[in-house]
């Protein structure tokens, strides 16, 4: 467990980081290389030991409040690298899978930033549910091939490895498969996404493979550790755009006086920085039974997920109004962390759903079934 | 305000028209009569190009429709405001391209209101016809809520005025022949009393017209800058000094525009398909309660948003109009494109999202993730963010109504 003195050494780097590479021009920048971000940025943050966090190593690392730093500094200055689908979505599917030599080699290569995995699962008509998937592995001769279509993985043109989860066979029992991103068989259609990064859908011919894992709880722990590390992300943003607008009404005169002296705006800016301070609770409270693996997660991990989101979008939202005409132009940073608000949601789930998982399983005595509550 | 109604679309007062009969005329139009090039754009919530636009004016100029609220001496049908208020529910409700109501909506109106006969003469036959393109230039980096704060100045020298500022927010700038204008023809202690109404052609030497990029990657609004620009005296409409009294006139009126009730409509039938075509666990998404519950709750916004619309619409044809209903319009029409907006965006999350901004200006990638109207409807998404802003802010909207309806 990271001690109060590592943490602080920790914040510090990140936000220098932030500062000095990562101002919103510089954030336009390496907007423009093709991956949408700058490779090179990605490897020094493995050569600053950041990666080297998602496992422990002489008593610091390893567990998930050790890495909300680094992902709130993900939301505060929107950084482009693919960080929730490799220290979220990978790591969550892996992190306690240890023993096979598959799983061990990829989480190793990972935390030394060797390697820049991506968690290829959604397919179409999907949504936000572990299955039932199409995609199949089935074994030829000593090997798995993997075959079907994943129709939206973040970074795939960028990344090195992709962890893909498939049926096994012709069942339905689901596993994780190990794919080089330069393996024979393997198609893809890049796009832009909303926040100004990529994405693809990436086909899959017969793809040579390696099982990593099997059984769809690897999946399922592959959203949840999504869930924190997003709602992590959520409160940088809210951070970075709370500081934005405030600075703005202080700064902005109409009437013949700063608009923060309207008692609605101060109103209104207040509740923007009540909803970063309780999500950022409620994150580190999921984070610690995520830790401990408390009977509790599941719930908390749907009220993060609902109250993120809308904490969020209401912060996002409101800092746009706030800055009138100019909230709307591509001048300010604010169109951008809005924008990539919208891509959180589409990531992880959105309110609704979210509070659906919850109602169907009100009783706090009642194990949860994500999915549960989707009429037939 | 009383209005005795006869039932949902028939109100008990002598409109010189059939409402129910106008409604399907229109509505037929829409289903007949929208020319293929723009019907693919529809389906596609496309952004329209102005050459679209002004062939869809033009089509309904035609009809007799475009300038259908003018008085009949200015080539109008004397239509009241319920009569078009039909009209543009039911264009909206087709998803017909945005009338652009700069010219037709507003200077068109002031000019045939507080202008010389020559001016009329010179000007309103271009307007309907959609000849002449027109923008507004009203808003300034510094004068944007307190519009009254406005500093481009305009000095007269002999035959002309000289005009030297900066507009912003000058929404179609980029296609437009003219701009009227608000101006300072006087520094004096009352901030109002100074600003005059001027008509500008934006082809006078010293205008640049300049994009401002906004969040929805389209480009529609830009910034005005005149230096030293030479204006004839002949394009100040009314008398120096009455410009705010104009400018109220054309704000009053576009509060009304915004309400955007056939929108409304349009979206919510279309969020509704959107949760049959889209899986959650191979399921429909909109299967799912909380989505139908959440949609629920849209349509009590909805209807009732068109009850209020209505409702003001009648009372300002029988004169009886309060500040209240038109401030109440804007606020509420906006919020509500908002919020189906909101959930058009998070139920496309779902599949994930993808922004293929080239498909915005016609272009065809190799492959479309989602829905070919994605790239549209998130546009449109981005784009009602400012619905809130524009044309009056909510917050100067509540103040308004708090000022002069309720007293406070």
């Amino acid at each position: 467990m990271m001690d109060q003195e590592f943490r602080s050494l920790f914040e510090d780097s990140l936000n220098r980081f932030g500062v000095e590479k990562y101002s919103h021009d510089q954030w336009r920048q390496y907007g423009k290389d093709r991956y949408g971000f700058a490779p090179s940025i990605w490897q020094e943050m493995g050569e600053l030991g950041w990666l080297g966090l998602i496992q422990e190593m002489d008593g610091i690392g390893g567990k998930i409040e050790d890495l909300l730093p680094l992902h709130m500094a993900a939301g505060q200055f929107l950084w482009r690298e693919p960080i929730i689908t490799a220290l979220g979505e990978v790591v969550g599917a892996l992190e306690t899978e240890a023993g096979s030599e598959a799983v061990d080699t990829l989480m190793q290569d990972l935390a030394a930033g060797r390697v820049m995995p991506v968690f290829a699962h959604r397919e179409e008509g999907l949504g936000w549910a572990c299955g039932p998937l199409s995609t199949r592995a089935v074994i030829e001769d000593t090997e798995y091939r993997l075959s079907g279509e994943k129709s939206y993985v973040l970074a795939a043109d960028a990344c090195s490895t992709f962890v893909v989860t498939a049926a096994m066979g012709d069942s339905q029992d689901t596993a994780l498969c190990l794919v080089d991103a330069d393996a024979p068989g393997i198609s893809m259609h890049s796009f832009r996404t909303i926040d100004d990064r990529m994405a693809a859908a990436v086909k899959f011919d017969s793809v040579p493979a390696r099982l990593l894992v099997q059984g769809e709880t690897a999946i399922r722990n592959a959203a949840n550790r999504a869930i924190v590390v997003a709602a992590a992300e959520s409160v940088g943003i809210m951070k970075a755009v709370n500081r934005m607008t405030q600075d703005y009404l202080q700064s902005r005169k109409q009437f013949g006086k700063p608009l923060s002296k309207f008692q609605v705006l101060q109103h209104r800016l207040v509740d923007m920085n009540i909803l970063q301070v309780e999500t950022g609770a409620l994150l580190q409270k999921t984070a610690r039974a995520y830790g401990a693996g408390s009977p509790e997660l599941t719930r908390f991990l749907f009220a993060l997920r609902a109250k993120s989101a809308t904490a969020l979008k209401q912060v996002t939202q409101e800092a746009i109004q706030m800055h009138g005409g100019m909230g709307v132009t591509a001048e300010l940073p604010i169109g951008d962390y809005y924008k990539r608000a919208l891509m959180l949601e589409g990531l992880c789930g959105n309110s609704d759903w979210a509070i659906q998982q919850l109602a169907q399983n009100n009783s706090t005595s009642r194990d949860y079934e994500p999915g549960a509550g989707y009429e037939h | 305000m009383e209005a005795t109604a006869k039932g949902n679309d028939q109100l008990a007062y002598s409109s010189g028209f059939d409402e129910v009969t106008f409604r399907s005329e229109v509505r037929a139009f829409c289903e007949e009569q929208i020319p293929e090039n723009i019907r693919a754009k529809i389906r596609r919530h496309e952004y329209f190009s102005k050459q679209d636009r002004v062939q869809w004016q033009k089509l309904l100029n035609e009809q007799g429709w475009f300038a259908g609220d003018w008085p009949e001496q200015y080539g109008g049908q004397s239509w009241g405001a319920l009569q078009r208020f039909i009209w543009v529910e039911e264009l909206e409700r087709a998803g017909t391209p945005w009338l652009a109501y700069f010219g037709v909506a507003f200077v068109g109106p002031v000019i045939f209101t507080y202008g010389s006969d020559a001016q009329k003469a010179r000007y309103l036959e271009d307007i309907r016809n959609s000849d002449t393109w027109w923008c507004q230039g009203f808003s300034e980096p510094g004068a944007g809520s307190d519009l009254a704060a406005l500093k481009t100045r305009a000095v007269l020298d002999g035959d002309h005025y000289v005009v030297s500022g900066q507009k912003t927010w000058t929404t179609m700038a980029q296609w437009a022949d003219m701009m009227f204008c608000l101006v300072r023809t006087q520094v004096s202690e009352h901030r109002q009393a100074g600003i005059s109404f001027l008509l500008i052609d934006l082809n006078s030497p010293g205008v640049s017209v300049r994009p401002i990029e906004t969040i929805d990657g389209c480009h529609h609004i830009n910034e005005v800058f005149l230096d030293n620009v030479r204006v004839p005296k002949d394009n100040l409409i009314g008398e120096e000094g009455q410009g705010w009294e104009i400018a109220k006139f054309i704000v009053g009126r576009e509060r009304l525009l915004v309400a955007e009730v056939g929108k409304a409509r349009r979206l919510l039938d279309y969020l509704d398909q959107l949760g049959q075509t889209l899986g959650e666990g191979r399921q429909p998404a909109g299967n799912c309660g909380a989505f139908r519950f959440r949609l629920a709750e849209l349509e009590v916004d909805y209807l009732t948003l068109r009850a209020t619309a209505y409702a003001a619409i009648e009372s300002f044809d029988k004169d009886s109009a309060s500040e209240l209903s038109a401030s109440l319009l804007k606020i509420r029409g906006s919020e509500l494109q908002q919020s189906i907006l909101d959930m058009v965006v998070e139920t496309m999350g779902h599949a994930g999202h993808a922004f293929q901004a080239e498909t915005l200006n016609g272009e065809r990638p190799e492959h479309v993730h989602l829905l070919e109207e994605s790239p549209g409807l998130l546009f449109e998404h981005l784009h009602s963010r400012a619905t809130t802003i524009y044309g009056g802010s909510n917050e100067i909207q509540r103040s308004i109504i708090a000022k002069t309806y309720l007293g406070l």
